[in-house]
């Protein structure tokens, strides 16, 4: 206790403060750019006044707002499949025992050991083949094979550490299996619904091999729009800064919404 | 509240080698408190889910008022439960969570229930709370009330319910649960492996062990008349004291002397006695005289359990041979050494093959 006293008033306390000084200077960085004109960043003139002119050209065109409709689409695509897949899945890892279970539940695993560029011909081929290619659905369901395993595991975990009981009061107070997991089960562990939304979100947002491959123009997400900003006069730096900035908004919002799940659920997590 | 029925109940695990359960037979009447006891692995918690209805019944048949209910859902049976660890939907109040299990019921009827209820177990300050602010014996509290609450309840299973509840708590947890259970007239099954709650809690119980109910008794029957050692050593702290035996001659013997009479078979036996029973007395070192219903034994040691007037009362542990003896008994100016273990020759019990040999002369 004394230890943790003294780091608080001594020097830890400037380690902390420089720690989050490197943690934001990039994103001061950002903001700072997003809010000049090109000219004042490349330095050709000494006018640095500040400008909204960035946020308005996404605002206004079409190739970058839609970039983010797609973006978001795919994201919630893949998080709502993710989380309504791997709850059953993961309700029955932890409550039956069958042949194979563990070896499925490792297996599950294993998919995320390979890193996503391996399924990048096979995904492209196949979405082609079935005309999915370039639609936000395609993302979302390539998307899947990583955050499927991954929503499985965490909640998993969650389940598990809910007492068998609960299930037998339930079928001894004469609720059906749909009954108790939607209307007594899922409030119990929203806690780690939080947590793997959240992870489900952050993984397919910051994705951009398989975003990249499987769009042609119709559903072309924000990062990779970012990437094609090169124009005739040059990079648009000021408008890159300013879709750098709303591309981080959605991920705080996310982190905003389930924050009180993400505390209970990490803590959760560090006791069992 | 109903009487409760099992003929010849079995069960077994699919896979496993031999039956859990094995021909039970157990009436319990209506509204009496009854207890089943048995270490873990005895198949109590089996024989519960078999009571709720968690698990069908293969062979044999439950009863509740004469209906036979073996392939029932749980929820028709009228049979609620309480857990080991407080069991409440944690998303309700606990109000809501009394309110739940009584969805049939019209809305005046429900709320006036659940005010009775939460009144007779002092819980009504946190009708309008959620269970995660509660602490365990308020949870538990709840939970019990849970169990109560339903109107047309046949039968009350309790499954260690006072495992998590702090030793200060669990007297007066006891207490509102026998109170209650006598006010209500209801018809509980307490299972437990602790035999002070068992004894405390039940008007009648059941000694379940290796799937086999052993004994179906009252607390003082079980004490003073176990019908087998199991069951003798089992009840009672300590529990029975066995010795090696013989019969011959009408009587029972013990390292060639002979402690009481009984008209049996002649044969090998096992002779058991509650600590109670026995006192051990100090011997001067050298003398050996066979007096009858006398032992000769070696002091070990004693341990105080109570002082009154000068007078301390406490458990005298001895050797005789290869066994341990433990008396009851005032331990003053007892130490160790050489000492005489006598018996009260009128309850002293006999077993063969584990069973009481019931005819005593």
């Amino acid at each position: 206790m004394k230890a943790i006293q003294a780091a608080k008033t001594g020097g830890g306390q400037w380690l902390l403060y420089l720690y989050g000084i490197y943690l934001a200077l990039p994103v001061y960085w950002l903001v700072s750019l997003s809010l000049r004109s090109n000219q004042s960043i490349v330095g050709t003139t000494g006018d640095a006044g500040l400008t909204f002119a960035n946020y308005q050209e996404i605002f206004t065109n079409p190739v970058w707002y839609t970039g983010f409709a797609n973006s978001l689409s795919y994201v919630a695509i893949n998080t709502v499949i993710s989380v309504t897949v791997a709850l059953p899945a993961a309700y029955a890892f932890s409550r039956y025992r069958f042949i194979g279970d563990k070896h499925l539940f490792f297996w599950l695993l294993t998919n995320r050991m390979a890193p996503p560029a391996v399924f990048l011909l096979p995904f492209f081929q196949l979405y082609s083949a079935v005309g999915l290619f370039d639609t936000p659905l395609a993302v979302a369901l390539a998307h899947c094979l990583f955050t499927v395993p991954l929503s499985v595991w965490i909640l998993e975990g969650f389940m598990s550490s809910v007492p068998r009981s609960l299930d037998e009061m339930a079928r001894i107070d004469g609720h059906s299996l749909p009954y108790f997991f939607l209307r007594i089960f899922l409030p119990t562990i929203k806690s780690g619904i939080g947590v793997t939304v959240f992870f489900c979100f952050m993984f397919s947002w910051v994705e951009l091999l398989l975003a990249r491959t499987l769009t042609g123009s119709a559903a072309k997400p924000i990062v990779v729009v970012m990437t094609r900003t090169v124009s005739a006069s040059g990079i648009d730096w000021g408008v890159l800064a300013a879709a750098g900035v709303l591309t981080i908004v959605p991920g705080l919002a996310v982190v905003w919404f389930v924050r009180k799940h993400l505390v209970k659920g990490f803590a959760l997590g560090r006791v069992s | 509240m109903a009487e409760v029925v099992l003929e010849d109940l079995s069960f077994r695990y699919p896979g496993a080698a031999a039956d859990t359960l094995a021909g039970l037979n157990l009436t319990v009447m209506r509204g009496e408190a009854h207890a089943l006891l048995g270490s873990s692995g005895s198949g109590k918690t089996t024989l519960l889910n078999l009571l709720s209805g968690l698990l069908p019944a293969q062979h044999g048949r439950i009863l509740f008022d004469g209906q036979d209910v073996s392939q029932v859902a749980p929820w028709q049976r009228g049979v609620t439960q309480v857990f080991q660890f407080p069991v409440l939907y944690e998303a309700m109040s606990v109000a809501a969570n009394l309110a739940f299990v009584m969805r049939d019921i019209p809305d005046k009827q429900r709320s006036e229930r659940v005010a009775e209820i939460a009144g007779k177990l002092g819980i009504d300050s946190v009708l309008d709370r959620r269970p995660a602010g509660l602490t365990l014996v308020q949870k538990q509290l709840a939970a019990i009330a849970k169990a109560l609450v339903r109107p047309g309840v046949s039968l009350v299973l309790l499954d260690e319910p006072l495992t998590a509840a702090e030793p200060e708590h669990k007297w007066q947890l006891r207490q509102t649960l026998k109170s209650l259970q006598q006010e209500l007239g209801a018809t509980m099954i307490y299972v437990t492996h602790d035999q002070t709650e068992a004894l405390t809690f039940a008007d009648r119980v059941s000694v379940l062990h290796q799937g086999v109910i052993l004994q179906t008794a009252t607390p003082q029957a079980l004490v003073e008349k176990p019908v087998h050692e199991h069951v003798g050593y089992f009840v009672g702290t300590p529990g029975m004291n066995l010795l090696e035996g013989i019969i011959r001659e009408g009587g029972c013997w013990v390292d060639g002397i002979r402690l009481a009479a009984i008209h049996a078979a002649d044969g090998p036996c096992k002779v058991g006695f509650r600590p109670e029973w026995a006192r051990i007395e100090q011997r001067s070192n050298n003398v050996v005289d066979k007096a009858t219903n006398t032992l000769p034994v070696v002091i070990r040691g004693t341990r105080t359990l109570t002082t009154s007037r000068g007078q301390s009362l406490g458990l005298a542990v001895a050797r005789l041979g290869e066994s341990e003896v433990v008396t009851r008994q005032t331990l003053t100016g007892l130490e160790t050494g050489a000492g005489w273990l006598s018996i009260d020759p009128e309850r002293i019990l006999c077993f063969r093959d584990g069973w009481r040999l019931t005819d005593h002369a």
